[in-house]
């Protein structure tokens, strides 16, 4: 009995000491973490996005990590300020998928606008592999000199199972507008088009369609019922958790978006535990509550 | 079963703490020149002594034209239309071969090359001039910015396919390089791994950094590039982007000296009060420190040193304050303008094994607090031990400080001197 607390105990240390830990994810289950990190950098400092930066303290960054080194198989994270930053974070164990678009900004005269951008991160295993990816390009055509916020499609191998994972960080500004011409609300209705277009042709591929992410409009907000059926027909079942210490508001936009579940596949939400991190200031972890869930039936 | 257990779960977890070891390869440049043993430099130096191996370190012209390609050229040479990514920051790129080599380096599906230099860009010409097809290439050399005293970073990036090759080096492409005592470290490793990433992050934010000037100044750009703590604590090579990391650079001195039983230290020059005060600390807790000095500052009226001869009295301090038992100072005999010391970098031995630190910033205030600078620590073994090999050939070829006065004396006469006696050990009437 000591030993086997004193061993949970022993990792539980290590783990707080190297890199963020991913489980050997089983035949049964994979648990996955999607959030946005906020103008994500790994240092403690003013992260500059504009207006809207975020200033860390180290205490704030280890909280960050708190919530991502629980083992999760899969984290999908939106607002990381580079590749390294998420790669530094998660350590070497994880493989991290980034969008064409980023791939291309690497290698492009720089911008004035500070960027942030989405990645993936899989921790690949016997049991798990990335099998497939694809950036969903938007080509600027709401307006040429936009960022196009692409699309990232994984398809992961669990066994004999596909799951196909939509990552989306969707335009802001538009969260509970009806209708709207503003750019803004152009983008992240293009964004959903192309996610529509996506599903309809991965869904009959895959086990398992999860679109996922930042979605940066109140979906369940009762007033978006007739917008939410037209534009995101595919959807069958929205996950979110309830307000959460870094996001108060009765209204969700964090989501998972559930196209398709073949029989025998059943998704959950994981509730993560920060009671311990929540006297520190939530304006400097995120403005995003973290979405975990678990596939399991695999 | 309980021990066992816990036996398994440590190697399990201590090996995936530890990122993937990079391929690492050393390269410590030691000319091989005759400008004395041949006689071609005027001295009084017997016939039998000119063939000692410390004149080999004294290089005129006619010794850099025989000493063939540089290790980055070699380097460039050998990767012919390989290189899809190229990241770069040197002090200086005065050497139109590097930059023909470079160019051809690159492959046709290139998709950018970003190269920033201190100095004059006539060397430059053919990289600028280079055919990409359409690959962004931003090649140029920059002015001083936000108070930086000097621009002195030396490293380039490169990438193929899923692969990457980080050079770093105290030297810069120059005509000259062969003859100059520089190191060259080459990590090859994945196209992911944290420490390409790194570099390839701080060229970036330094593009943007010139191209907007006033949104913001380049210590905020760095925390983009900036690792977290936890990341660098079990990381064979950690870098520094000075003046920004100086704190933890400074702390990591501190930590590796305090621990020492032994310090061997080589650099340009140095005046650094900061980093005086730690070694000094560790000699006189017992640490045995050797150090090596280029000799260029002693001969303080050459024009070619005058600028080193502005700060002489700091150079000198420097030494009278860190003297006594344990430990020693030798000078490598070199001609100014064409052979130097330029090697930055120190080596910790101790009950825990070797670390290094090393980079293009020497011993001096400036390196610290004023100049861009890249520099590394380092608990991998084979670059510890590549360090320390060229360290004791250095230590070899060296002299004290009576033996190169003699020499100076019989090599020189013409020189004007500003002797100083290098046994004068200050007295410590402050401590």
């Amino acid at each position: 009995m000591i030993g086997a607390r004193y061993i949970k105990q022993v990792i539980a240390f290590f783990c707080i000491l190297g890199s963020v830990s991913p489980p050997a994810s089983s035949a049964d289950t994979i648990k996955f973490l999607s959030w946005n990190v906020s103008n994500y950098v790994p240092a403690s400092g003013y992260s500059y996005r504009g207006a809207i930066g975020t200033r860390r303290l180290e205490a704030d960054l280890l909280a960050i990590r708190q919530i991502l080194a629980d083992g999760y198989d899969a984290l999908l994270l939106q607002e990381a300020v580079n590749d390294l930053a998420v790669r530094s974070t998660v350590g070497p164990l994880y493989s991290v998928l980034s969008t064409e678009e980023y791939r291309e900004i690497v290698s492009a005269p720089p911008q004035l606008e500070r960027l942030v951008q989405p990645f993936v991160a899989i921790a690949e295993n016997a049991t798990l592999q990335v099998a497939e990816t694809e950036s969903w390009r938007l080509d600027g055509a709401v307006d040429g000199n936009y960022l196009t916020r692409d699309i990232l499609y994984v398809q992961l191998a669990w066994g004999q199972q596909k799951i196909g994972l939509v990552h989306a960080h969707m335009k802001s500004g538009c969260n509970d507008t009806l209708a709207s011409v503003q750019l803004d609300c152009r983008l992240m209705n293009s964004q959903f088009e192309a996610i529509g277009a996506g599903v309809e042709q991965k869904i009959g591929l895959v086990d398992a369609l999860l679109v996922i992410g930042d979605f940066n409009r109140e979906l369940l907000n009762p007033r978006l019922k007739q917008w939410r059926d037209d534009k995101v027909p595919w959807a069958r079942e929205f996950i979110a958790i309830p307000p959460c210490w870094l996001r108060p508001s009765p209204q969700p936009i964090d989501f998972v978006i559930v196209a398709k579940l073949a029989a025998g596949l059943r998704l959950a939400t994981v509730p993560i535990e920060t009671s311990d991190l929540e006297l520190l200031l939530p304006n400097r972890i995120s403005d995003h509550c973290p979405v975990a869930f678990e596939l399991a039936g695999g | 079963m309980f021990l066992q257990a816990l036996t398994a779960l440590l190697i399990v977890i201590s090996g995936q703490l530890s990122p993937p070891v990079e391929n690492v390869a050393f390269f410590g440049n030691l000319p091989k020149c005759n400008a004395v043993s041949s006689g071609r430099e005027p001295n009084v130096i017997p016939d039998t002594d000119r063939q000692l191996p410390t004149f080999e370190l004294y290089c005129d012209a006619e010794d850099q034209e025989r000493q063939g390609d540089s290790y980055l050229i070699s380097l460039l040479r050998i990767n012919q239309g390989h290189f899809d990514q190229v990241d770069g920051l040197f002090w200086a790129v005065a050497d139109r071969t590097f930059s023909r080599v470079l160019c051809s380096a690159l492959s046709p599906s290139a998709v950018h090359v970003r190269l920033f230099v201190g100095g004059s860009d006539s060397a430059l010409r053919p990289l600028l001039n280079c055919s990409l097809a359409s690959a962004h290439k931003s090649v140029r050399s920059v002015p001083l910015f936000d108070g930086l005293s000097s621009f002195h970073p030396k490293f380039l990036a490169a990438v193929a396919d899923n692969e990457s090759w980080t050079y770093v080096s105290s030297g810069n492409p120059t005509t000259r390089s062969a003859t100059v005592v520089d190191f060259n470290v080459l990590f090859r490793g994945s196209a992911t791994s944290q420490l390409y990433l790194w570099h390839r992050c701080v060229v970036q934010i330094f593009e943007r950094f010139m191209a907007f000037p006033q949104d913001e100044p380049l210590k905020g750009l760095y925390q983009q590039c900036r690792l977290p703590s936890y990341s660098t604590r079990d990381a064979s090579v950690v870098p520094y982007l000075m003046p920004f990391d100086q704190d933890a650079y400074l702390a990591q001195l501190a930590f590796w000296a305090g621990r020492s039983d032994e310090i061997d230290i080589s650099s340009q020059s140095y005046n650094s009060d900061r980093i005086l005060e730690i070694i000094r600390l560790a000699a006189d807790n017992g640490a045995k420190v050797r150090y090596l000095r280029d000799d260029d500052i002693l001969l303080s009226t050459d024009p070619t040193v005058a600028g080193l001869a502005n700060s002489y009295d700091e150079h000198i301090l420097w030494d009278r304050q860190l003297c006594g038992l344990g430990v020693s100072r030798r000078y490598l005999l070199t001609k100014p303008g064409s052979s130097f010391l330029h090697s930055k970098f120190f080596i910790f031995r101790g009950s825990f094994g070797i670390r290094v630190l090393f980079g293009s910033g020497n011993l001096t205030y400036s390196a610290i607090t004023d100049n861009l600078e890249n520099n590394y620590f380092s608990s991998d073994e084979e670059v510890a031990l590549g360090f320390a090999g060229f360290f004791d050939k250095l230590w070899q070829v060296s002299v004290d400080y009576d033996h190169w006065r003699s020499i100076a004396e019989m090599l020189g006469s013409y020189r004007g001197k500003k002797w100083v006696d290098g046994n004068d050990c200050a007295k410590r009437s402050s401590r």
